[in-house]
């Protein structure tokens, strides 16, 4: 698992590569919580090189959700969602509580 | 095709379960996204028994035996500990999507084909069965 961060003006998109299971979570939570805490609230997660994401991975974004609405205004959202990435948000209820766009591009367009 | 691979109850150590399962389906011709619903389900259920099964600081072993049916297009897992078992069958499932607990059994249930839990002296069994479709060539 490895997380690489750009930005789009005011929103930092984080990109997660590789597998999201309950073994990866713990490095990428800790990371996430740390970019959080250290003053981005408004993030866009990227999922197009995710291979996978278990309840541990999802667990990370409910942790930043609360503590993103807990300090502010900010949200979370996400794109890039296939295969069984799409299919565990589907399953959880994800899909109905987050912000989910096809691309970068079109979650540009909604989000500034 | 199969395998026992053994691990110790430590979180880390479905990694090991992960990367073998991975190895074993390397060179056939199993699709990514059936590969991927296998880890899901292992992952779940590893964690779940790791976490929740065991009430002391002992160090127990959990076997997980791997069978690939290529002609069914299926995988059979019997995972076996020796905690205090529980039947996922009877767990009900997590329908609030903020909520943090009961997410993993939701999941597991909806990518097997079925589940099937029983216990044999002082051993829990769950058995799991996934579809593994192949590549069409």
């Amino acid at each position: 698992m490895e997380i690489k961060v750009s930005s789009l003006e005011k929103i930092k998109i984080i990109h997660i590569l590789g597998e999201l299971n309950s073994v990866t979570s713990v490095e990428a939570e800790q990371k996430i919580i740390q970019f959080i805490v250290g003053g981005n609230q408004n993030l866009l997660i990227d999922f197009s090189n995710l291979q996978y994401i278990s309840s541990a991975g999802l667990r990370i974004f409910l942790v930043a959700n609360k503590l993103i609405k807990k300090n502010g205004t900010g949200s979370i959202s996400f794109c890039n969602l296939t295969g069984t990435v799409k299919e565990v948000f589907e399953i959880s209820g994800f899909q109905k509580i987050f912000r989910c766009f096809a691309d970068i591009e079109a979650a540009k367009s909604q989000l500034q | 095709m199969q395998e026992t691979i053994t691990i110790p109850n430590k979180l880390n150590s479905i990694q090991i379960v992960l990367d073998r399962v991975k190895r074993i389906h390397k060179k056939d011709n199993v699709t990514q996204e059936s590969i991927q619903r296998i880890m899901i389900v292992l992952d779940e259920l590893l964690s779940n028994i790791i976490k929740y099964s065991f009430q002391d600081n002992e160090e127990h072993f959990i076997e997980v035996d791997y069978v690939f049916n290529r002609d069914a297009g299926q995988v059979e897992i019997n995972i076996r500990d020796d905690g205090r078992g529980f039947d996922l069958n009877l767990y009900p499932i997590c329908e609030d999507g903020l909520n943090e607990g009961g997410k993993g059994i939701k999941i597991l249930k909806e990518l097997s084909d079925h589940i099937h839990y029983f216990r044999e002296g002082n051993l829990n069994n769950n058995k799991i069965w996934i579809q593994a479709n192949c590549l069409t060539t």
